[in-house]
C-alpha cells in the first residue's frame, strides 16, 4: 500500500514536512498538557461535575 | 467582583427529551426486529410496499440514530450543560422550539421514508424540505447552547462541554455540505455532486455522523455521568485534553475507508486507512479514561445497575473502536465490506455503546428528576442482562455470517474459477444465522420494554412535580484567576469553538477540495452516455424502493469481484449518477453490469416473484410495480435540472423527455408481449425499472 501511495504522490518532501508537523504538534501537546506544574490546576477542574451538589444542595 | 445570583435549572426540557428517547427508541428497535425477520422470511413485508426492507431499513437507521440517540444526546446535554455552567439554559423558548421541532422532523421522516421519498444517501435519506428543517432546528439548538456557555457562571468549561461544542459545529458543517441539492419537486431533489464526488462527500458525512453524532456527544455524556454515578473525578483530566483534540482532528479524515478497493483514487483510500488506524490511539485513550474513573470503586459494578450499563457501554466503545480501524485496513475491508460483519460492527456500537449509555443515563436521571427511588433495581438488572445477551447473540451471529459469506465470495479454486459462482448459494448458507439475529434483537427489545415499564412505575410513584429550590451561584470574576495553558482556553468559549472548528475543517478541506475538480479524475474519452428518459424514471424507482440497501453498483478491483461481476467499475461509470448508487451492503449481487445479462422477460418475472427465476432468493416481491403508472410528467423537469447540473442533454432532449420515455416504454412492453406476457403492462413502472436495469454497465465508460 505504501508503494501505491507513493506512486500517486510525487512530493515526498511534503510528506516528510507534514509528518514532522503532525508529530511535533502531537508530542508537544502531550508534554504541555502533562507538565508537572499544571497538575494541581487540572485536578481542581476535574472536580467540576462533582461540585454542583455542594453549590446547589440536592439535585 | 462577584455577586450572588439565584438560579434554577430547566429540568422539564430534560424530562421531555427522555420521554422522546424512550418512545423513539422503542420504534427504532421494533423496526429493527421487523427488518431482521424480513431478512430471514421474505414474506414478512406482507406485500406492503411501505414496510418492504428497502424502505424500512432507512426508517430503522434514522429512528435509531436521529430519534433514539438524538433525543438521548439532547436530554444529557440539557441536563449536564446547565449544571456544568451553573446557569439555566439561555432561552427556554429556544429549548422548546428545539424539542418540538426535532420531534416534528422525526414524524416527517417516519411519514416520508415509508412512502419512498428518499435521497438514498445513507443516514441522509430525508428529502430537501426536511433537510432545511434539520438545519434550522440544529442552529436553534446551537445558539441556545453556545449562548449558555457564553453566559455561564463557571469560568472553566469542563471536558464534557468541549465534546458537545465539537458535536454542534461538526454536525452543522457535515449536514449542510452533504445536503446541497436542487429540488425537482416538493419531495424530490438531485444532489449537486455526482458519482465519485457524491460518494466521497456522502461517506465523509456518513462516517462523521458516527463520529460526531454517535461518538463525541456520548463521550461528553461519559465524562459527565460516569463521575457522577461513581462519585469520583475522571481518571485523568489531562488525558481527556489529548483525547479530545486528537479524536476530533483525526476522525474527520477517516471517511474514505467506506470506499476501499473501489474506483476512488488510491491516495484518498490510503489516507482513509492511515487516519482510521490512527484512531485506535485516541479512542482507546478515551475508553481507558472512562473505565479507570472507577478506580477504587469497582465494587459498584456488582450492585449498581447504572454502573453496569455505563461500564459495559464504555467496554463496547473500546471493542467497536478496535474493530473499526481493523475493518479499515484495505485487506480486511476486502473481506468484510458488503457483508454482515459491518452490520455486526455497527450494532455492537449502537446497541452496546449508544444504547447502554442511554439506558444508564435514564436510570440515573429519572429518580433524580422526580426526587424518588427507582421502582425496581431487580428489573433494571434484568434489563441489563437481557440487553447484553441480545447484543452477544446479534454480534456473534452477524460476525459469523459476514466472515462465512466473505470467504465464500472470494473462494477461487486451482483453475481460477469461483468455488461458489451462484450468489444465492452464499446467501442460503447464512440464513440460519439470520434466525439467531432475530433472537438477539428480540431480547434487546424486551429488555428495553422492561426499562420503559420500570421508568413509568418510578414516575408514577413519585410525588409529582419536584419543587426546585433556587440556589445561589456566583457570577465569575472576569479579572480573577484565569489559569494557564489549556485551562485558560477553557475559559474562552468562542475561541474554543473556533479552534475546534479549525481542527475538523483541515481534514475536510484536504479530502474534499481536490475531488471537487472532477475533470482531474474523469477521462472524457471514456465518458458514458447519460441516462435516457425512461432509464432515469427507472433509476428514480430504484432509489425510491431502496434497492441500494441490498445491491451495490461498484465492482471492486479484486479478482473475486471481477470474476463474479465483470471488470472493475470505473469513475466514468457513475459520472452522471445523482445520487451515486455504489451501495454498502450486498445482500443480493452487485448490479453494476447486470444490463443485458438477462432478457427483459427474466426481470419481469424476477421483480414479480424472484423465486420464479432464482431458487431460494430472499428478495421480496415487488408486485406494486405492475400496477403503478410511470410518472412521465416530471421527466422534463428532471432533465432540465440535470442539464443545469452539467449533464450534456440537448434542449430538444429536455423538451421531448416525456414523449421519448413513452416510446421507450412501448418498445419494452411490445417485447414482453412477444415473450408471452398477457397482462396489460402499458406504462407500468416495471417497464421503467427494466429499462434502467438493462442499461447498467451498458453506457460505455470502459478504459
Amino acid at each position: 500500500m505504501k508503494q501505491e501511495g507513493l506512486k500517486y504522490f510525487t512530493h515526498p518532501e511534503l510528506m516528510a514536512i507534514a509528518f514532522t508537523l503532525f508529530m511535533v504538534t502531537f508530542v508537544g501537546i502531550i508534554f504541555w498538557t502533562f507538565r508537572k506544574s499544571a497538575k494541581k490546576e487540572y485536578e481542581q477542574v476535574a472536580q467540576a461535575p462533582l461540585q454542583e451538589e455542594t453549590l446547589h444542595g440536592q439535585n | 467582583m462577584s455577586k450572588n445570583l439565584k438560579n434554577t435549572y430547566d429540568d422539564d426540557i430534560v424530562k421531555l427529551f427522555i420521554y422522546a428517547t424512550m418512545l423513539w427508541g422503542g420504534a427504532a428497535f421494533l423496526f429493527g426486529v421487523i427488518a431482521a425477520i424480513q431478512m430471514a422470511f421474505w414474506q414478512f413485508n406482507f406485500n406492503l410496499e411501505w414496510i418492504t426492507f428497502g424502505r424500512l431499513r432507512p426508517l430503522h437507521t434514522n429512528a435509531a440514530i436521529f430519534a433514539f440517540a438524538g433525543n438521548t444526546i439532547f436530554a444529557g446535554i440539557y441536563y449536564s450543560t446547565q449544571r456544568l455552567t451553573r446557569i439555566r439554559m439561555w432561552s427556554d423558548t429556544l429549548s422548546k422550539i428545539h424539542f418540538w421541532g426535532w420531534q416534528l422532523i422525526i414524524v416527517a421522516a417516519a411519514i416520508t421514508l415509508p412512502l419512498g421519498f428518499s435521497q438514498s444517501k445513507e443516514y441522509a435519506e430525508l428529502e430537501w424540505p426536511i433537510d432545511l428543517a434539520i438545519a434550522v432546528i440544529w442552529v436553534v439548538f446551537g445558539i441556545n447552547f453556545i449562548m449558555t456557555l457564553v453566559k455561564r457562571r463557571e469560568r472553566h468549561m469542563y471536558v464534557a462541554l468541549w465534546f458537545y461544542i465539537s458535536t454542534f459545529v461538526t454536525v452543522a458543517v457535515l449536514h449542510i455540505f452533504n445536503s446541497i441539492e436542487i429540488p425537482v419537486s416538493f419531495l424530490k431533489s438531485y444532489p449537486v455532486y455526482a458519482g465519485i464526488q457524491d460518494a466521497l462527500v456522502q461517506w465523509w458525512y456518513g462516517h462523521n455522523a458516527v463520529a460526531f453524532f454517535l461518538t463525541t456527544p456520548f463521550l461528553g455524556l461519559m465524562y459527565y455521568f460516569i463521575p457522577k454515578a461513581v462519585n469520583r473525578p475522571v481518571y485523568s483530566y489531562r488525558l481527556s485534553i489529548v483525547h479530545f483534540w486528537a479524536l476530533i482532528f483525526i476522525y474527520i479524515w477517516a471517511g474514505p475507508h467506506h470506499l476501499l478497493n473501489t474506483a476512488l483514487p488510491d491516495w484518498l483510500q490510503t489516507m482513509g486507512v492511515i487516519f482510521s488506524v490512527m484512531l485506535w490511539a485516541p479512542s482507546w485513550g478515551g475508553m481507558i479514561n472512562g473505565l479507570l474513573t472507577l478506580r477504587g470503586v469497582w465494587h459498584l459494578l456488582r450492585t449498581e445497575p447504572i454502573v453496569k450499563f455505563f461500564v459495559t457501554a464504555v467496554t463496547f466503545y473500546g471493542m467497536s473502536t478496535f474493530e473499526g480501524p481493523l475493518l479499515s485496513i484495505k485487506s480486511v475491508s476486502a473481506l468484510g465490506h458488503y457483508t454482515d460483519w459491518i452490520i455486526a460492527h455497527v450494532h455492537a456500537g449502537a446497541l452496546g455503546w449508544n444504547g447502554f449509555m442511554a439506558f444508564g443515563m435514564i436510570y440515573y436521571l429519572i429518580p433524580r428528576l422526580f426526587d424518588t427511588q427507582l421502582f425496581s433495581k431487580k428489573l433494571a438488572n434484568a434489563h441489563f442482562w437481557l440487553g447484553l445477551l441480545g447484543i452477544v447473540f446479534y454480534y456473534s451471529s452477524m460476525l459469523a455470517a459476514g466472515l462465512t459469506q466473505g470467504m465464500m465470495w472470494r473462494a477461487i479454486d486451482g483453475s481460477g474459477q469461483l468455488v461458489y459462482p451462484d450468489f444465492v448459494e452464499t446467501v442460503m448458507k447464512i440464513v440460519p444465522l439470520y434466525y439467531v439475529r432475530i433472537i438477539g434483537g428480540t431480547l434487546y427489545l424486551v429488555g428495553f420494554l422492561i426499562m420503559v415499564y420500570n421508568i413509568v412505575k418510578t414516575v408514577k410513584a413519585s410525588k409529582g412535580e419536584v419543587v426546585q429550590v433556587a440556589v445561589p451561584t456566583q457570577a465569575y470574576d472576569a479579572h480573577g484567576d484565569v489559569g494557564t495553558g489549556h485551562r485558560k482556553l477553557e475559559g474562552l468559549a468562542l475561541t474554543f469553538t473556533v479552534l475546534a472548528t479549525l481542527a475538523i475543517i483541515v481534514g475536510s478541506v484536504i479530502e474534499l477540495v481536490p475531488t471537487m475538480s472532477m475533470h482531474k479524475y474523469v477521462k472524457m474519452e471514456n465518458a458514458v452516455e447519460p441516462w435516457s428518459p425512461l432509464q432515469l424514471a427507472g433509476r428514480d424507482i430504484y432509489i425510491r424502493e431502496g434497492c441500494y440497501v441490498c445491491h451495490s453498483q461498484m465492482i471492486r478491483k479484486m479478482p473475486s469481484d471481477v470474476l463474479r461481476f465483470g471488470n472493475a467499475s470505473t469513475i466514468e461509470h457513475s459520472m452522471y449518477d445523482r445520487p451515486f448508487q455504489w451501495g454498502s451492503k450486498r445482500t443480493g449481487p452487485d448490479l453494476a453490469r447486470v444490463g443485458k445479462k438477462y432478457p427483459d422477460m427474466w426481470h419481469y418475472k424476477h421483480m414479480k416473484n424472484p423465486r420464479e427465476v432464482v431458487q431460494n432468493s430472499l428478495m421480496p416481491n415487488y408486485t406494486w410495480l405492475y400496477n403503478k403508472d410511470i410518472d412521465y410528467y416530471s421527466l422534463r423537469k428532471k432533465f432540465s435540472v440535470l442539464k443545469i447540473l452539467g449533464v450534456p442533454y440537448s434542449d430538444q432532449q429536455v423538451a421531448n423527455a416525456d414523449a421519448h420515455a413513452e416510446s421507450e416504454a412501448e418498445a419494452i412492453a411490445e417485447g414482453l408481449k412477444e415473450a408471452g406476457v398477457t397482462a396489460n403492462v402499458a406504462n407500468k413502472e416495471i417497464l421503467a425499472l427494466i429499462s434502467y436495469l438493462q442499461a447498467l454497465g451498458q453506457k460505455g465508460g470502459e478504459k
